[in-house]
């Protein structure tokens, strides 16, 4: 983990200057007398695009802008990426190619002190501007030109001489880098990874286009033979090209950035279409040089030997092929772009003469002209003449048949024909073959989304359910939460009723306690109760009755005529006392009761401050202890949602890695099955187009017949 | 081998940029005074141009990736104005060719000669600040998912696609974990999608750039972002320590608490595809 850094510097050991992007070196080039101040480029006029701003060509490692001053166009380089050693290198390019005569070469000045960006001033290559196409925009335009392509490859053929010859390495051959100009001939530019003899020693800064180097090409690989393995690549394909141009199409997707070959073809030669396509092409020259092709990149993969040209490139000329015009699109048939008319109209060869029976044998004809004559005399004579004439008749016909029969098999025109009814056996055998496999293909292509789309749907469907899953663990566990709460919170509310409920008691009791107390105080001796003499006291007395407290009530029962008075007592038990009757009875208990409500009207009210703390602290005890729950509650709910979380998660992640391997196998399927079908319509393309020359060619020999052999020999007549 | 799929115009890549456009991208930027809404917009437009310009060549710009901006705020949606406006994925030639406006903007820079000197210069805008609603960020991933997976089955072989997520709090309409995932289970024959994250700050804090752990992470959303952020694939990480950043095997494209400069590499960083030739 780091935090921002404030300087730019590379691994290595070489300090190496942070260089402007692209887009900065498109600002700064808004003001070319800034961004060039003191230099012969100030002011400079920048070609701009359809936004005003200038316009770059850009690669990997620099932008090239366009620019004009004092009249001359030049094209400045501007890097966006630091290469180790670069003046130096430039210097020695430098001076080693203004030493050669060579038509390939483009003029160049590396400026050190080159453009000012954001104050700091940056190295540019100032290099002359070519007017010319790059190789691949110009077979966008030629392909069709078969003599121009072939034109083409004789040049590069004798570039890549010239380079060998002056001890050079480009580094970086391919498409981007041949410049093809009005006049045909070839410019090799960006000179970034270039070898001279003077830079031995030195690794490659680069190491070069995908689709033109070995599987093998490192950095180490550094001198004048590191152009060899691309040298190959682009040679083949332009013979490929000038053979048949078709192939253009048929073996590259349009606007892919490689000429017929790319990557996989050099790093999987056995699984190559594209190499297969050309070994096995019907074009002994291409093949040969496809077969050697192949043979280096089997066998001399990382050491490539020199490109070898076929010598002279003189392929088979293709009818109406347009003649080569120089820097201008090969206008397209009909309006059509050229690959469609390519489609709509094979190109076909003109079909061959029809075959004849070359010079008549004498021997034979002779013999069939006797039979021709003699013969109509043969069945009369074997009527009239003689059975034995008959039989000899029969026997001179047999021969004649056997002779000319025998002669017509060593017809040579014969053999040629039966090879070529055979050829086009074989090739409509492989049209059907091949139709059946796109069949196959497309039959693959349905299964293929079919199973693609379940397998999506089931997906989204599992997705589904693990979130649904998930909710319903959230909801359920969330349940359970509330009820737990909702417990809690019940037993907070019993709480206060029992609270309530054990101050009323505790209240009661006091309040009974006082009534007693106070009662107690009150003597039935001096109470003066009309007919309670000193006998009934003593009686009561006896019974346990002194004062107002030391009973609650009276009843009476009925005792024979008398009602006997019950004095409840206030223990509960029940005592009657004697020469008590209903009328002292009453007396007293209304004595009692008077006294009572008069103490009531003083009852305590409340609790004593003693009985109150008591009963404070233990409602705040199991307050607490609820609330401690409730807290235990929702914390442990906290903690399970956030494991639900991290289940969830985990499940999620669990079958995002399951649905990306799943994804992964589609892809794979499917870019397969898409390269096989890319590959089987032009198998069977050509395999249609190869069926149909071969018809054409065993119909020539349709007049190659035993009945026309016959009347040749008669007539002499084919 | 993953990651390594040649980016062509027969074969290209493509970029989601998910932008937060909520209310709190009103705020400045940590260590600045501009808004964040306002930063995050440049450094997009300026991204757009430098891609342009990168994959420039003599007869234009090369589509080599289609890109799409979505907004996430009040609405979530396509984040381009002008002529591209309500678009989501666009070939990088249109993009190039139809920003909103191209403004002129001018500014002082060194002369070379100690001095200062005034100088105007041509800046394309595709993109405008918005900062207004709340982080709908799991609708913005399921928004990026769909493009995605649209992107790897129409171009099963290409270098997978790279969605950057630029943000400054937390989402709002859930946990964005599973739908950041769900962005990473499309792949093409080349890899998996790439999900990146970059949380913005106001706080004038250190940015984390690129941890391979979440342990000094601060807080659980700052690991949330980090647990849903991919893996730098090796030619990012080989670049990233070319830039001097220290980033270990495990690096994630992840940047938290970032201020301008780190925004601009995480921006520099995520969308180095592989070579363009």
């Amino acid at each position: 983990m780091t935090t921002s850094p404030s300087s730019t510097s590379t691994s290595g050991d070489e300090p190496v200057r942070a260089l402007p992007s692209g887009a900065t070196y498109v600002e700064a080039l808004q003001d070319t007398a800034l961004c060039f101040r003191g230099t012969d480029l100030a002011g400079a006029e920048v070609r701009v695009d359809a936004l005003g701003r200038p316009r770059a060509i850009s690669g990997n490692f620099a932008g090239v802008f366009s620019l004009e001053v004092g009249g001359t166009r030049y094209a400045i380089k501007c890097f966006t990426r630091a290469a180790p050693e670069q003046a130096a290198r430039y210097r020695a390019v430098g001076e080693h190619l203004a030493g050669l005569d060579d038509d390939w070469t483009v003029g160049f000045d590396y400026l050190d002190r080159g453009i000012l960006v954001e104050g700091v001033w940056h190295p540019v290559l100032r290099m002359e501007w070519v007017e010319g196409v790059n190789l691949l925009r110009w077979l966008d335009r030629h392909v069709d030109d078969a003599r121009a392509v072939r034109r083409l490859a004789e040049r590069f053929a004798h570039l890549v001489d010239r380079l060998a010859a002056a001890g050079v390495g480009h580094g970086d051959l391919q498409h981007g880098n041949l410049l093809v100009t009005a006049d045909g001939s070839l410019k090799l530019v960006d000179y970034d990874g270039m070898y001279v003899p003077a830079l031995a020693g030195l690794s490659a800064p680069e190491t070069g286009h995908r689709n033109y180097q070995s599987p093998d090409r490192t950095a180490a690989d550094f001198g004048p033979s590191v152009d060899r393995f691309s040298s190959w690549v682009i040679y083949l394909s332009l013979v490929a090209l000038a053979t048949e141009p078709a192939l253009w199409r048929q073996l590259r997707d349009e606007d892919a950035e490689h000429l017929v070959l790319a990557e996989s073809d050099f790093a999987d030669p056995a699984g190559s279409f594209r190499l297969a396509t050309l070994t096995g092409h019907p074009d002994a020259r291409l093949r040969g040089l496809a077969e050697r092709f192949l043979d280096v990149l089997l066998h001399h993969r990382a050491a490539p030997p020199p490109l070898e040209p076929l010598e002279p490139l003189d392929a088979v000329e293709p009818s109406g092929v347009e003649p080569f015009r120089d820097a201008e699109p090969a206008p397209a048939k009909s309006g059509l772009p050229s690959w469609m008319v390519d489609r709509l109209e094979p190109h076909r060869p003109a079909p061959p003469p029809s075959a004849r029976f070359g010079d008549r044998p004498r021997a034979l004809t002779a013999l069939t002209w006797a039979l021709a004559v003699l013969l109509p005399f043969g069945v009369p004579a074997a009527v009239l003449v003689d059975e034995a004439l008959a039989l000899a008749d029969a026997s001179a016909l047999l021969a004649w048949a056997a002779a000319t029969a025998a002669g017509y098999r060593r017809r040579p025109e014969r053999a040629q024909a039966r090879a070529a009814r055979a050829e086009r056996k074989r090739l409509v055998a492989a049209r059907l073959a091949a139709e059946a496999e796109a069949a196959r293909l497309d039959r693959e292509a349905e299964r293929i989304a079919a199973a693609t789309a379940a397998v999506k749907a089931e997906q989204e469907q599992r997705r589904r359910a693990l979130q649904q899953r998930h909710d319903e663990r959230l909801r359920e566990h969330q349940r359970a939460v509330k009820q737990h709460l909702d417990r809690i919170d019940q037993e907070r509310q019993s709480v206060a009723a029992r609270t309530r409920l054990e101050e009323q008691r505790l209240l009661v009791r006091r309040q009974k306690a006082h009534l007693r107390e106070e009662l107690a105080k009150f003597r039935l001796a001096l109470a003066g109760v009309e007919g309670v003499g000193p006998r009934q006291l003593a009686n009561l007395q006896a019974v346990g009755i002194r004062t107002a407290a030391d009973f609650v009530g009276v009843r009476y029962e009925q005792d024979g005529l008398d009602r006997v008075a019950i004095f409840v007592l206030a223990d509960g038990r029940n005592v009657s006392a004697a020469g008590v009757g209903e009328v002292s009875a009453v007396l007293i208990d209304q004595w009692r009761e008077r006294l009572t409500a008069r103490v009531e009207a003083e009852r305590p009210t409340a609790l004593t401050q003693v009985e109150q703390r008591a009963l404070r602290l233990r409602s705040t005890e199991e307050r607490a202890r609820l609330d401690a729950e409730h807290r235990r509650v929702l914390a442990a709910a906290e903690t399970a949602i956030r494991e639900l979380r991290a289940t969830l998660r985990a499940e999620q992640v669990a079958l995002a890695d399951e649905m990306k391997n799943a994804n992964t196998t589609t892809a794979h399927t499917r870019v397969d099955h898409d390269r096989a079908a890319t590959e089987a319509a032009v198998r069977l393309e050509r395999a249609e187009r190869a069926a149909a020359e071969g018809v054409t060619r065993a119909d020539a020999f349709r007049p190659i017949t035993y009945r026309r052999y016959l009347r040749f020999l008669l007539t002499g007549k084919n | 081998m993953t990651y390594a799929a040649e980016i062509s115009r027969a074969n290209p890549s493509c970029f989601v940029f998910l932008v937060d456009q909520s209310a709190s991208m009103n705020d400045p930027i940590g260590g600045g005074r501009q808004r964040k809404a306002d930063v995050v917009a440049d450094a997009l437009n300026r991204l757009l141009a430098e891609l342009s310009v990168k994959c420039a060549k003599e007869e234009g710009v090369r589509d080599y990736f289609h890109v799409a901006v979505i907004g996430y705020g009040h609405a979530v949606g396509s984040a381009f104005t002008g002529p591209l406006a309500g678009r989501d994925l666009v070939p990088l030639s249109q993009v190039a060719d139809q920003p909103a406006r191209v403004e002129k903007r001018t500014k002082k820079v060194p002369d070379g000669a100690g001095g200062l000197v005034e100088t105007t210069t041509r800046f394309p805008v595709w993109v405008d600040p918005v900062a207004h609603g709340a982080t709908p960020m799991c609708r913005a991933l399921a928004t990026a998912e769909s493009l995605v997976s649209d992107w790897v089955a129409r171009h099963p072989d290409s270098f997978p696609p790279i969605v950057l997520n630029l943000t400054d709090g937390e989402s709002t309409d859930g946990d964005p974990a599973g739908a950041a995932w769900a962005v990473q289970t499309h792949v093409t024959a080349d890899g998996a999608a790439l999900l990146f994250n970059l949380h913005v700050s106001a706080a004038n804090t250190v940015p984390v750039t690129f941890p391979d752990t979440d342990v000094a992470l601060p807080d659980t959303y700052a690991r949330t972002l980090f647990g849903m952020s991919s893996l730098l694939p090796p030619h990012m990480r080989f670049y990233a320590l070319q830039q001097g950043l220290q980033v270990g095997d495990l690096a994630r494209g992840f940047c938290y608490n970032a201020d301008i400069t780190t925004l601009v590499q995480f921006l520099d960083i995520g969308t180095r595809a592989t070579d363009l030739r």
